[in-house]
């Protein structure tokens, strides 16, 4: 971890000023022009007051800089603090996600090492645009939508994540950040896409062993690292692999040295890609060219969906083309722990309750979960 | 520091009990006499009903279990629940075989026996407690026990460490299904955690695999054990009386209308969620150590003994400071 400015750890911090307004009001979202409705619904800023309490529980102010957005963006809030911080970015009476992502590249450049902001789903799209997978991020949960998983329980729980992370008590995992169609949101339909990853510190989690004491784990990427050995070593010629999204799936390819769509569905033959970012069309091409198919994916988001969010490329009529038996189910162990079973909402009734029932996840090398697919 | 954390519980000994063992201290240089592991084993019978060849003895049912796994695991998928008790899988993950994980699910933890029919035709060896730990669920009934073992591809232990508290157990079924093995300890509910005794009880074809690996009892365990097993209804009624406590803790607990949800049990101790991620290190603070099941369930989740009652509402004293 880089520690600059006098041995201090450099923490960027931005605000949404409008995230979470609808929520009061009874919208779905603040998305487009529709926080000027909930200004006019009488919507009051929830923001400010939640960075606010996530700032009250830092135990480990005098080991940060903050480097925070201007005005109502974050320097309005900070200010009421006694922190160290300096203001980057320039900002206009009204704020836009172009704003967001603007100062995040700054912060960027200027090199922090760690990103806090305070949104929903719309700012942490934002986010990922700016930055990617570049540097860990600790999301404070602030908006309507809040259906990606990278965001910390509530302010404390952020707060104890930015500690922990300035004592290196951390893991790191890469998370997945949604993008909810708000139209479809506002019509009580979910309709999520994979929008992209962020990494985000996780608390480690040791396993104690009982009454010795003593403690032992392997980090995340070591388990993933696990995952893609076993699958490997389980890998039938001839066979057509499709590779869902997901850094644990995409930990296959990287074992095996090939270059793999991080978002998208991935074909794999005898060890060698053969096909990148398919749609429903270029998936069906390839099952008539092979006699022999699986599709290898992972849960998507913090319900625990495995088909129908972020990989909806992967239709009900592809899904029974290839069969529940040739499906293949990989996950961390961590994710699979908070858990209580898997999901599927793909569309089709009867697809869905093709897929219902007990399915084996790969959790480790030599190591499988029986779970529940639908609670 | 108050020790909530390991499942011991919080008991005095009978006079005689303690004068015994004292005495047997004078022979430290001594392994256990032939004739006391031989009351020791009459004793077991009497107490678990099975003929003392069914019995295998150990200084601590942590050996027997991991030598049951190394003894058995070969050419054989090991089957647990997740969560277990943790030496199951940390003594499984050493060997070269096939572990598959059966999810409990909340609020009952209750072992969902079939998703796993079709698995059992392969070669089998199941190890499951119950009462589960760290859940305190009672995760299995006689009808789950009878599916897995008229399975003869399957091997099946069933850790029964917490029997005392929960009085469930399938050791009446080892004479009919030579493929079941009951695995105990007078650590818990006799309270010998500092001079253990473990025992395993199982048919012939699995005592057999034992022949030749006995190792040697410490005197004063045996003489600690044969106390115990003579003072049975002391015993039975420390039990009783945690068991008591521990309904009276639990139902303190709610009483103060916290954010938090307690599991039911059937053991000593309580797995709670407190949806307060530093939950541990805020109760340590305050002396109080819990065992952090976050690992397992994820932030916030414990894993609280049942102490002295004075121990306890320290306990409820702190919850109540740290989550109000």
């Amino acid at each position: 971890m880089n520690t600059r400015k006098d041995d201090k750890v450099k923490v960027g911090l931005i605000i949404n000023p409008v995230a979470g307004m609808g929520g009061s009001v009874g919208l779905k979202g603040t998305d487009g022009d529709a926080y000027k409705k909930a200004i006019e619904m009488g919507a009051n800023p929830v923001t400010p007051g939640r960075t606010r309490e996530l700032l009250s529980h830092l135990k480990n102010k005098g080991k940060i800089y903050f480097l925070v957005a201007p005005g109502k963006m974050g320097e309005n809030v900070i200010k009421e603090f006694d922190l160290e911080f300096e203001v980057v970015g320039n900002i206009g009476e009204e704020t836009t996600p172009e704003d967001t992502k603007k100062i995040a590249r700054l912060m960027k450049e200027k090199g922090i090492d760690l990103l806090v902001f305070c949104g929903g789903d719309g700012t942490a799209r934002d986010i990922c645009d700016a930055i990617d997978l570049s540097i860990p991020v600790v999301a404070l949960p602030s908006g309507v939508k809040m259906f990606s998983s990278v965001f910390a329980i509530n302010p404390k729980a952020a707060a104890e994540l930015i500690d922990k992370y300035i004592n290196e008590h951390v893991d790191i995992q890469e998370n997945e950040v949604l993008d909810i169609n708000e139209d479809s949101f506002r019509k009580g339909r979910l309709d999520a896409k994979l929008h992209g990853y962020l990494k985000v510190p996780k608390i480690q989690s040791l396993v104690q062993a009982g009454k010795s004491g003593s403690k032992e784990g392997r980090s995340i990427a070591e388990n993933k690292e696990e995952i893609a050995e076993y699958v490997i070593e389980k890998l039938e010629k001839d066979t057509l692999y499709l590779l869902g999204p997901g850094t644990t799936v995409k930990a296959i390819t990287d074992h095996l040295k090939l270059e793999k769509t991080l978002l998208g569905i991935d074909a794999l033959y005898n060890n060698q890609i053969i096909g990148t970012d398919l749609n429903e069309q270029g998936i069906l091409d390839l099952l008539k060219q092979f006699n022999k198919a699986k599709i290898i994916i992972t849960p998507i988001g913090g319900q625990g969906f495995i088909f129908g969010r972020g990989n909806k490329q992967l239709t009900p009529k592809i899904l029974k083309m290839v069969g529940k038996e040739n499906i293949i189910v990989i996950s961390t162990e961590e994710k699979m722990r908070e858990l209580d079973c898997l999901r599927v909402d793909t569309g089709d009734p009867e697809v869905d309750e093709m897929l219902k029932g007990y399915i084996r996840v790969i959790i480790g090398y030599k190591e499988e979960l029986i779970a529940s697919v639908d609670c | 520091m108050i020790r909530l954390n390991r499942n011991e519980i919080p008991i005095s000994f009978p006079k005689r009990m303690i004068k015994a063992i004292k005495n047997s201290i004078d022979e430290l240089n001594r392994y256990a006499f032939p004739s006391n592991v031989e009351k020791l084993l009459h004793l077991l019978s009497d107490y678990t009903k099975c003929p003392k060849e069914a019995i295998i003895l150990s200084t601590a049912s942590d050996i027997l279990l991991k030598e049951f796994i190394y003894l058995f695991a070969n050419k054989r998928q090991i089957l647990m629940a997740e969560p277990s008790f943790f030496l199951i899988e940390a003594t499984s993950r050493k060997m070269n075989s096939l572990i598959l994980k059966v999810k409990l699910k909340k609020p009952h933890f209750k072992f969902p026996i079939d998703s796993i029919i079709e698995y059992l035709k392969k070669p089998t060896l199941a190890i499951l407690d119950n009462p589960n730990n760290p859940t305190g669920s009672l995760m299995l009934d006689e009808s789950d026990v009878l599916e897995i073992i008229e399975n003869k591809n399957v091997i099946l232990l069933i850790d029964e460490a917490y029997h005392e508290f929960s009085r469930a157990s399938f050791v009446h079924l080892i004479t009919e299904y030579p493929n079941l093995a009951i695995l105990r300890t007078l650590s818990k509910g006799f309270g010998l955690a500092g001079l253990g005794i473990g025992y395993l009880i199982g048919g012939e074809q699995i005592i057999h695999r034992f022949e030749g690996i006995s190792t040697m009892l410490s005197n004063p365990n045996v003489i600690a054990g044969i106390n115990a097993l003579n003072h049975r209804k002391y015993f039975e009624r420390k039990v009783k009386e945690i068991i008591e406590e521990k309904e009276r803790v639990i139902n303190e607990i709610k009483e103060l209308k916290l954010k938090i949800t307690i599991f039911p049990t059937s053991t000593n101790f309580i797995l709670i969620n407190t949806n307060l991620p530093d939950i541990v290190e805020k109760l340590e603070a305050l002396g109080i150590l819990v065992l952090d099941v976050s690992s397992q369930f994820g932030p916030g989740y414990i894993r609280v003994t049942i102490g002295t009652r004075e121990e306890n509402d320290y306990f409820i004293s702190a919850l109540k400071k740290i989550l109000v």
